[in-house]
C-alpha cells in the first residue's frame, strides 16, 4: 500500500495514456471536440498526479533528508530529489500538453500525447529505479518511444531518415550500456540493486588496482549511455539531425523529459559512488569535461544556424553541457548534496525556457512549413505580446539578470567557484558571451528587421492561432521567469531544505 | 526619507509600466506621463538634497534601506546615498528630465521608447544607489537591455551593429564583474556581509592568493584587474573604447546624451565605489598603469576627435579624452585629484549633454552631421549667421567642454591637474597637450562649421525654437554657475571623497 502511494503519480500518467488510447482505439468523441477533450483529460490526470506527488511530499523528508523509501520489491525508491525530478517532468508535460493543443489537425495529436505521457512515466521510472535492470528497461522504453516519435511523420523523408539514424546510434549506445551493466553485475558479485551496489562500493579501499580499472571500464560504458542520452560530446552526433528531422513538438519533448530523467539518474549514480574513490573523480571529470566541450561546441555551432529548430536544438545541447558542469563539484570537497540546488534549479528553469521557444516555432512551422529564422522578422509589429515574451525567454536563456536563467547559471557558477574550479567557471561565463551571438540574432530578427509578409497578411492568416489561451499561458510563464529571477528565495529554500545542507 | 529614495529609484520604472495603460496612438498623453515621471523624480531628488547633510561623508543613514532579499546567499536589498553617488544621482535626474523634453518630437513607437527610457533610468539609479554587490550587478546588467533596444530600434542606419557591439562589449566586461562578485562571496567566508560593499571595503583581501597552474597570484591584484576590465569598458578607457563611437553615432539624440552624460560615469563610479575601496593596495600598485592608460585616452581621444568629419563622432571621441582625465584624477589618489575627478564626472555630464543636444537640434534641420562630406564638400558653413542663438549656446557648451576659466570644465580640470601633478609630473605635462588638442579640435570645428558663407541648402535652417532653448537653459545655468561657484557641489562630495582617500591611503601606511 505504501508502495502504491509512492507510485501513484506515475500511475496517474499511465492511466491517462491508457484512457486516451482507449478513446483512440474505439474512435470515441466528436472530431470537433477531440482537441479540447484530449487537453482536458491530460490536464485532469496531471493535476491528479501533482496531487499525489504533494501527498508523497508529505512523507516529510524535511526532517530526515537522507531517507529513502523502497517499494515494489525494492526495485523502485523515492527520495527528495526524485520527487523534485518528478515535479520537473510534470511541469514539462503541462507545457507539452499546451503545445499539443495548438498542433494542427493534420498532426497525430493524440498519438503524440499518449507517447508523451508514456515517455514521462518511463522518465520517472529512470529517476526512481533502484535496480539496474529496471533502470535499463525504463531507459529503453524512453529510447523506443523516442524513435517512434521521431518518425511520427512517416511520409516525410527527413523524419524517417532521422529516426533510422537515431535507432542505429541509440541501439549501439544501449548495447554498450548493457555491456557495462553486465560487467558491473559480474564484478559486484551478482547484485543489481543500487542499495547493494552502494554497499559494494563502500569497500572501495580494498579494491585492487586491476579490479578498479575493470570496474571503471564497466562504469565508463554505462556513462557512454548517459552521454548519448544527454547528447554530450563526443556522443552528440545524432542530436542535430534528429532534432531537425523530428516534428517541432517532438523536439520540445526530447529536449526536456529525457534530459531531466537522465540528469537525475546521473545524480543518483554519483550518490552511489564513494566520494573519495579515485574512480568517482575520474568519472566526474569525464562528465564535466564533456559538458564543458559540449557547451562550447553547442554554442559555437548554434551561431551559424538559420533554421530555428536547429538553432534551439544546439542551444539545448549547450544547456545540457552547462548542467553537466555541476558534476565537476563531485571531485572537490563540497558535499554531494550541495550539487542538488543548482542542478534542480537549472532543470526546473530549463523546462519552460526550452519548451516556450519550440512552442512559438511550432506555430510558425505549421503555418509556413518552414522554420527559417527570417520568418520571424518584424514579428514585434504584428504580435507584440508574443514577441516580448519570446524576447524575455531568450534573455533568460542567455542568463541575463533578473531572469530565472541568470539565477540558474549563477548557482552553477557559484558552485564551481566554491569548489575552486576557476577556469571552468570562467569558460562557462565566456560561453554565455558566445551564446549572446545567436540568441541576439533571434532577438534582432524578431524586433528589428522589417517584416517580410505585410502585417495585414499575417493577421488575416496567422493570428487566430496566436491568440489562443496556450499562448497566454506561455506569455504568463515568460513573465514568471522574471518574477522567479528576482524572488528565488523561497524556491531556493525549498530545494536546499531537502539537501540537508 | 526612505519613501523619497524609493520614489527616485522605482518611480521611473512605475511610470514605465504606467505608460502601457495608455493607448499607443495617444502621443501627447504618453509624453506628458513620461514628463510627469521624470519631473517627479527630479523634484524628489532636489527635495532629498535639501533635507540631508553631506558633511560627514558616510552613507547617509536616512537614505539607507536594508531588506533581506535572498537570505541563503546573504544577498540584501541594500541601498543608500553618500557624497560619491549624490552628484551622479542629481545628474541622472537632470539629464533624463531633459532627455524627455528633447525627445518631444519623436514619432516612432513613442510608448515603447519612453517606457524603455524610464526603465533605463531606474537601472541607472539602481547602480548609483546599490550598496550590495549583487544588487549592483543586477542593475548593471539589466541596464543593457533597455539600452540595447533604444539604440537598436531608434538609432541610425547601422544601429543594429552598434547596439550589438555595445551589448557584447559591456557584457564581456560584466562577466568579470560577476567573477569578482562570486569570488569575493566565497573569499569573505559566506558571512552575512559577503555582498555588502561597505563591509567588504578596506583591503581585507590583501593576503589572499591563489595558485594557478603553479603560479602564485595575489587575489587582490587579480580581482582588481578583473574589475578594471569590467569598468574600463564602460568608461571607456583606451583600449576598450571602440564601441563608443559607433554607439554614439547610431543612437538617437536623447540616448547619446544619456550615454555620454550618465552611463559613462557608471564606469568611473564603479572604480570609486568598488575597485578602490575593496582593493586599495592593488589600486596603489596599479596607479601608474591606470594613470598611463588615462593619459593615452586623453591624447588618443583628442587626436581621434581631430580627425573626425562627423560632429557626433567628434564629440564621442572627446568623451574618451575627458573620461581619460577623470581616470588620471582617480589614479592619482590625492584629495584634489579625486575631488576633481568626481566634479569632472558631473561637469562632463552637463557639458557633453549640451553638445549632444545641440547636435541633435542641428540634425533635425540638416539631416546630416558632416563637417566635411565624404566627397570633400563642406557639410556646414556659416552656422553663426544662420542660427545665432544656436551658435551662442554652442559656444558656451564648447568652452565649458574645453575648460575655459569661468565655466564648469575649468574648475574640475584644474583640480585634477593639481591632484595629478605631484604624482605623475611627466604625465601631467603630456596631459596638458591633450587639453590643448581638445581646444584645437573644438575651435577647428567651430571655424569650419560656424564661420564662412552660408551654404545654399542651409538657408532654410531655422534658429533654435523656444522649446529647445527651454531645455538647454538648465544646462547653461549649471555650466556657468558651477564655473563660478562650484562650492555647493564640492561640499556634497568633499567629505565622502576624503573618506575614500583615507580608506585607500591608510592601508598603504599600515
Amino acid at each position: 500500500m505504501e508502495g502504491l502511494r509512492s507510485y501513484s503519480p506515475d500511475l496517474c500518467l499511465v492511466v491517462a495514456s491508457l484512457f486516451l488510447l482507449f478513446l483512440e482505439a474505439f474512435n470515441l468523441g466528436k472530431q470537433q471536440t477531440k482537441k479540447i477533450t484530449d487537453f482536458l483529460i491530460v490536464l485532469f490526470f496531471l493535476f491528479l498526479a501533482a496531487f499525489f506527488l504533494v501527498a508523497n511530499d508529505a512523507l516529510d523528508f524535511s526532517l530526515l533528508p537522507q531517507t529513502e523509501y523502497f517499494f515494489f520489491f525494492n526495485v523502485l525508491k523515492i527520495t527528495p530529489w526524485i520527487i523534485l525530478g518528478k515535479w520537473a517532468i510534470l511541469l514539462a508535460i503541462f507545457l507539452l500538453n499546451l503545445l499539443a493543443y495548438t498542433l494542427p489537425s493534420s498532426f497525430l495529436r493524440r498519438e503524440f500525447l499518449i507517447l508523451t505521457l508514456l515517455i514521462s512515466v518511463a522518465g520517472m521510472c529512470v529517476l526512481s529505479a533502484n535496480h539496474l535492470l529496471v533502470f535499463y528497461l525504463a531507459l529503453e522504453t524512453i529510447s523506443i518511444i523516442s524513435y517512434g516519435l521521431t518518425a511520427l511523420h512517416r511520409q516525410e523523408e527527413r523524419s524517417s531518415e532521422a529516426a533510422v539514424k537515431y535507432v542505429i546510434y541509440g541501439g549501439v549506445s544501449s548495447a554498450l550500456m548493457l555491456f557495462g551493466m553486465a560487467h558491473l553485475y559480474g564484478l559486484s558479485e551478482g547484485s543489481l540493486f543500487f542499495s547493494d551496489l552502494l554497499k559494494f562500493f563502500s569497500h572501495y579501499s580494498s579494491f585492487s588496482s586491476s579490479f578498479s580499472v575493470a570496474l571503471l571500464i564497466s562504469l565508463a560504458l554505462i556513462f557512454v549511455g548517459f552521454f548519448f542520452k544527454l547528447s554530450l560530446v563526443p556522443f552528440h552526433f545524432w542530436a542535430p539531425d534528429v532534432y531537425e528531422g523530428a516534428p517541432v513538438s517532438v523536439v520540445a519533448l526530447l529536449a526536456t523529459v529525457p534530459k531531466i530523467a537522465f540528469f537525475g539518474a546521473l545524480y543518483g549514480l554519483f550518490s552511489l559512488l564513494p566520494k573519495d574513490w579515485m574512480g568517482t573523480h575520474f568519472l566526474a571529470t569525464f562528465v564535466s569535461l564533456a559538458g564543458l566541450i559540449t557547451m562550447t561546441w553547442g554554442n559555437m555551432a548554434a551561431i551559424g544556424q538559420t533554421s530555428l529548430k536547429r538553432l534551439f536544438a544546439y542551444s539545448s545541447i549547450a544547456h545540457a553541457g552547462t548542467i553537466s558542469m555541476v558534476f565537476l563539484a563531485v571531485t572537490s570537497s563540497v558535499s554531494l548534496s550541495s550539487l542538488y540546488p543548482p542542478l534542480f534549479f537549472y532543470l526546473f528553469f530549463y523546462v519552460p525556457m526550452s519548451i516556450i521557444p519550440f512552442f512559438y516555432i511550432q506555430q510558425l512551422d505549421s503555418h509556413y512549413k518552414s522554420d527559417h529564422l527570417e520568418l520571424l522578422s518584424g514579428f514585434i509589429k504584428c504580435y507584440p505580446g508574443v514577441s516580448i515574451s519570446f524576447i524575455l525567454v531568450l534573455l533568460s536563456l542567455i542568463g541575463l539578470p533578473p531572469m530565472a536563467g541568470f539565477v540558474a547559471k549563477f548557482q552553477i557558477f557559484s558552485l564551481l567557484l566554491n569548489s575552486s574550479f576557476y577556469t571552468a567557471a570562467f569558460i562557462m561565463a565566456l560561453n554565455s558571451l558566445i551564446s549572446i551571438a545567436y540568441y541576439f540574432k533571434v532577438i534582432r530578427v524578431l524586433s528589428l528587421s522589417s517584416s517580410v509578409a505585410s502585417p495585414e497578411d499575417r493577421i488575416s492568416t496567422f493570428s487566430y492561432k496566436l491568440e489562443n489561451f496556450p499562448t497566454v499561458i506561455m506569455g504568463g510563464l515568460a513573465i514568471l521567469l522574471i518574477v522567479l529571477g528576482i524572488f528565488w528565495n523561497t524556491l531556493f529554500h525549498y530545494l536546499s531544505q531537502y539537501s540537508g545542507a | 526619507m526612505w519613501p523619497i529614495v524609493s520614489i527616485i529609484l522605482w518611480g521611473p520604472a512605475l511610470f514605465s509600466l504606467l505608460l502601457w495603460l495608455i493607448p499607443q496612438h495617444k502621443h501627447k498623453e504618453i509624453k506628458i506621463v513620461s514628463l510627469a515621471g521624470t519631473s517627479l523624480v527630479l523634484l524628489a531628488t532636489i527635495f532629498l538634497f535639501s533635507q540631508v547633510d553631506f558633511s560627514l561623508g558616510h552613507i547617509l543613514p536616512e537614505t539607507e534601506i536594508i531588506l533581506p532579499w535572498i537570505e541563503q546567499f546573504s544577498i540584501y536589498y541594500r541601498i543608500g546615498m553618500d557624497g560619491l553617488s549624490a552628484p551622479m544621482i542629481l545628474l541622472t535626474s537632470l539629464i533624463f528630465f531633459l532627455c524627455v523634453l528633447a525627445s518631444w518630437h519623436m514619432e516612432k513607437s513613442l510608448r515603447a521608447y519612453f517606457s524603455l527610457l524610464l526603465l533605463l533610468q531606474t537601472c541607472v539609479y539602481g547602480v548609483f544607489f546599490s550598496l550590495d554587490f549583487f544588487l549592483f550587478y543586477v542593475f548593471w546588467e539589466v541596464m543593457l537591455i533597455p539600452m540595447f533596444f533604444l539604440i537598436a530600434l531608434w538609432g541610425g542606419d547601422r544601429r543594429e551593429y552598434a547596439a550589438i557591439k555595445f551589448f557584447l562589449y559591456t557584457f564581456f566586461g560584466s562577466l568579470f564583474l560577476l567573477l569578482v562578485m562570486v569570488g569575493l562571496y566565497f573569499l569573505s567566508g559566506k558571512t552575512a556581509d559577503s555582498f555588502n560593499l561597505l563591509a567588504l571595503a578596506g583591503g581585507k583581501f590583501s593576503h589572499s592568493s591563489l595558485t594557478f597552474f603553479g603560479v602564485n597570484v595575489s587575489l587582490e591584484s587579480l580581482f582588481f584587474v578583473f574589475l578594471f576590465i569590467a569598468f574600463a569598458v564602460k568608461v571607456p578607457v583606451f583600449p576598450f573604447h571602440t564601441w563608443l563611437p559607433h554607439a554614439h553615432v547610431q543612437a538617437p539624440t536623447a540616448i547619446s546624451v544619456i550615454l555620454a552624460g550618465v552611463l559613462l560615469k557608471m564606469g568611473t563610479y564603479g572604480f570609486l565605489r568598488i575597485s578602490y575601496p575593496l582593493f586599495p593596495q592593488a589600486a596603489i600598485a596599479f596607479s601608474d598603469i591606470i594613470g598611463a592608460l588615462g593619459l593615452i585616452s586623453v591624447i588618443y581621444g583628442a587626436l581621434c576627435a581631430m580627425a573626425q568629419t562627423d560632429i557626433k563622432r567628434l564629440v564621442a571621441y572627446s568623451s574618451v579624452s575627458h573620461m581619460g582625465l577623470v581616470m588620471m584624477g582617480i589614479a592619482s589618489l590625492t584629495p584634489a585629484g579625486l575631488n576633481g575627478a568626481v566634479l569632472q564626472m558631473f561637469n562632463h555630464g552637463t557639458s557633453t549633454a549640451m553638445l549632444f543636444l545641440l547636435i541633435g537640434i542641428l540634425y533635425e534641420r540638416s539631416h546630416h552631421r558632416w563637417i566635411v562630406r565624404p566627397n570633400g564638400q563642406k557639410g556646414f558653413s556659416g552656422l553663426y549667421t544662420q542660427m545665432p542663438k544656436f551658435s551662442l549656446v554652442f559656444i558656451l557648451a564648447m568652452f565649458a567642454s574645453m575648460g575655459l576659466p569661468g565655466l564648469s570644465g575649468f574648475i574640475s580640470e584644474a583640480l585634477i591637474f593639481f591632484g595629478i601633478f605631484p604624482k605623475f609630473t611627466l604625465m601631467t605635462c603630456l596631459a596638458v597637450i591633450g587639453l590643448l588638442l581638445g581646444a584645437a579640435y573644438l575651435l577647428w570645428l567651430f571655424k569650419r562649421a560656424f564661420f564662412g558663407e552660408v551654404l545654399e541648402e542651409m538657408k532654410q535652417y531655422t534658429d533654435m525654437t523656444c522649446w529647445e532653448l527651454c531645455y538647454m537653459a538648465p544646462l547653461c545655468v549649471a555650466v556657468i554657475f558651477l564655473g563660478i561657484f562650484p562650492a555647493p557641489l564640492l561640499n556634497v562630495m568633499k567629505a565622502s571623497v576624503s573618506l575614500l582617500h583615507r580608506l585607500v591611503t591608510n592601508v598603504q601606511g599600515s
